[in-house]
């Protein structure tokens, strides 16, 4: 190995993780405010609903499949939970539970497009897209949901209880919620896709499916579960959205399509790994919620946050694809 | 995997488009065609929304209490779909047609075609583009003043105030210069930090920006956020930060939601200042009425802005939009463009 092959070889591994510690370490030089452990909580409990649901879309996109109904599912789980709890007064618990069901029935929905109907995944999930979008808005004919709103022309029964907004706004031992339940689900995701069986096939599906199915995988079955996953995880989501706003926001979860797939992709160039994976996803949503904290902070108006976000999708894509850093791999 | 996954970032970004531009419209008659009565085709850019719900709900009880058949055409944020709307209105042979929102370069034509064709128009927050049309706004400037004169008070002029403020929306840039204005004659009010974002999520992420921005100015005071989902925002922001004895925020505009989150335990949203939308409404088709009756009429109608702070709306009791007007009765401007 050259010199030159091994610098590659680092930038390629490294690259991105050291950019991100740079980037850290300039903010807090230049931001007094941006290095203390409160800002870090703020950052993470920012970036902690994207990356959860990122999680959802790196195992869609392991199985070589892609979920475009993901911010609708948000969306839509974000209007289940609140209209069960203002609209029926059903209790807290039973709102999440419904929630997680609605994700991955639709997760199932999509899964069965797929595998049993054979529609493209783009085109399937495309399709349940703008379902599950307008479906969000039917029970409550397009408006949003708060206690106090009128549902058949007398005001709502019930409130969002001080339990579900736990979830979104509360925290244990100082940390929020949501980013607690983002580091136990990423810490799963990791290893069950990396370590795991279950991990490997899901893998194997998505590098070659016919190999995959001819040693013996049920390739159908195996596509179904990660739409399942994909759509539950993107409800966990839902539900942590709905109780950090206190109610139900119309397409609130519209912006989380873009958000968790950069969040995906940029994660491909975490460690040279050059595939979706756990780990790297929650690097990559930590990384835009850093830049947008950080530039924030230096009064950065917002089209240059938009522009610099993009800007470093782009850089970490050619670290994953580009051919320059694409050694021999078998 | 390498070809094949950047497929789906091309065609997220396609389909997120697709998803924006909506459906095909149509219009939906609320009542059939009577030769007697007046025909008023409203054609609007959006439709989905709390404030173009009650907009609605207030557009078509006016339209019922005048005997109006209204017909409305809901682009869904497609301009060039409000453009063929307006046509099918001119089409139509309507009476009247009232433009709700939109950009003027898409609707100026279709309105212009109307007014040739002898059919008023009356436009509601959208510079229709040709003279001859009748403007309705909510006077933004006004609003803005309103909760500007609270924060003033409150802070007697002096404190370090964060902003929130997106350019290239017609509302917000007046809500702005009223801003500007205020800044130069209190010059102990500094804006130490500007923010704002507007998307689908835009409470959240400008909670996130506000955030960041409250941790790096500890000393800020006040957080003026003149559109409601930024206040939400914010709110949200101070509340997560434990900061609520310290920040006040003054938003403007209003909605069932607000009115929730602005008379909540320690809100430190504070005031706002709003019209109420079923109220815009309802003078919309009384002045696309009048001016189908060739009725006497104002060029550009302004409706006058209500201050609501937290505390009368605490007093007053109300947890609905619909329950404002009765509790502050100013809301409704029946003396606007006035039908008996």
């Amino acid at each position: 190995m050259t010199v030159a092959d091994r610098a590659r070889d680092l930038v390629y591994r490294y690259g991105l993780l050291v950019l991100l510690l740079a980037l850290i370490v300039f903010f807090a030089s230049t931001e007094p405010a941006f290095g203390t452990v409160r800002n870090v909580l703020v950052v993470l409990q920012a970036v902690a609903i994207t990356a959860i649901v990122a999680l959802g879309v790196t195992i869609s996109l392991t199985v070589g499949g892609f979920d475009l109904s993901i911010g609708s599912i948000v969306s839509f789980v974000v209007m289940v939970t609140t209209v069960a709890q203002v609209y029926f007064g059903l209790p807290a618990w039973v709102a999440v539970l419904l929630g997680l069901a609605a994700g991955a029935l639709i997760g199932l929905i999509n899964g069965l497009l797929v595998v049993l109907a054979r529609v493209p995944d783009l085109l399937a999930t495309l399709g349940t897209m703008f379902v599950f979008a307008g479906f969000a808005l039917v029970p409550t004919a397009g408006q949003s949901v708060a206690a106090g709103a009128t549902f058949n022309g007398e005001p709502a029964p019930g409130r969002i209880g001080p339990d579900f907004l736990w979830l979104g706004r509360g925290s244990v031992l100082g940390v929020p919620v949501p980013v607690l339940l983002m580091i136990v689900l990423g810490v799963v995701v990791s290893v069950l896709l990396a370590r795991s069986r279950p991990g490997r096939l899901l893998a194997a599906v998505g590098s070659n499916p016919e190999a995959a199915r001819l040693s013996g995988v049920h390739v159908g079955r195996v596509k179904v579960l990660a739409y399942v996953a994909s759509g539950t995880l993107a409800s966990v989501g839902g539900v942590l959205l709905a109780a950090r706003l206190g109610r139900g926001d119309v397409s609130a979860g519209s912006p989380y399509l873009v958000e968790t797939v950069a969040a995906a992709l940029i994660g491909f160039a975490v460690l040279g790994a050059n595939r979706p994976n756990g780990f790297g996803t929650i690097v990559g949503a930590v990384f835009v919620g850093v830049l947008i904290n950080g530039l924030t902070m230096q009064n950065v108006p917002y089209y240059w946050q938009d522009l610099i976000k993009g800007a470093l999708l782009v850089g970490a894509l050619i670290l994953s694809f580009s051919a320059i850093f694409r050694k021999d791999r078998t | 995997m390498t070809a094949r996954s950047l497929l789906p970032l091309a065609a997220a970004a396609a389909a997120s488009a697709l998803l924006l531009s909506g459906c095909a419209s149509s219009p939906a008659a609320s009542g059939a065609g009577n030769d007697d009565s007046v025909d008023i085709a409203l054609v609007r850019q959006l439709g989905s929304g709390d404030y173009f719900e009650l907009w609605l709900a207030g557009a078509e009880a006016e339209a019922e209490r005048l005997g109006v058949n209204l017909s409305v055409y809901n682009a869904n944020g497609d301009d060039a779909q409000q453009a063929l709307d307006l046509e099918s209105a001119i089409n139509e042979g309507v009476d009247a047609i009232a433009v709700d929102h939109g950009f003027t370069e898409t609707v100026q034509p279709g309105v212009t075609a109307a007014l040739d064709a002898d059919i008023p128009v009356v436009a509601f927050d959208v510079d229709a583009g040709d003279d001859r049309a009748i403007t309705i706004a909510q006077s933004d400037s006004d609003l803005a003043s309103l909760v500007l004169d609270e924060l003033v008070a409150d802070t007697d002029g002096e404190a370090q105030v964060i902003y929130a403020y997106v350019a290239g929306f017609a509302p917000l840039d007046r809500r702005n210069a009223v801003w500007e204005d205020v800044k130069a004659e209190n010059p102990d009010l500094e804006q130490v930090a500007q923010i704002g974002v507007v998307n689908e999520s835009t409470a959240s992420e400008v909670a996130n920006q506000a955030k960041a921005a409250l941790q790096a100015n500890p000393d800020v005071t006040a957080i003026f956020a003149p559109y409601d989902e930024f206040a939400k925002g914010a709110t949200l922001a101070v509340q997560e930060l434990g900061l609520e004895d310290s920040v006040r925020i003054y938003g403007a505009d209003i909605s069932t939601a607000d009115i929730e989150v602005i008379t909540a335990d320690s809100s430190p949203w504070v005031a706002t200042a709003a019209t109420d939308p079923s109220n815009v409404g309802a003078v919309t088709v009384r002045a696309a009425y009048l001016a189908a009756t060739d009725a006497d009429l104002e060029q550009a109608i302004e409706v006058p802005p209500t201050l609501l702070t937290q505390d009368a709306l605490r007093e007053a009791g109300v947890s609905t939009v619909e329950e404002l007007s009765g509790a502050f009765p100013e809301l409704s401007t029946p003396d606007v463009a006035p039908v008996d």
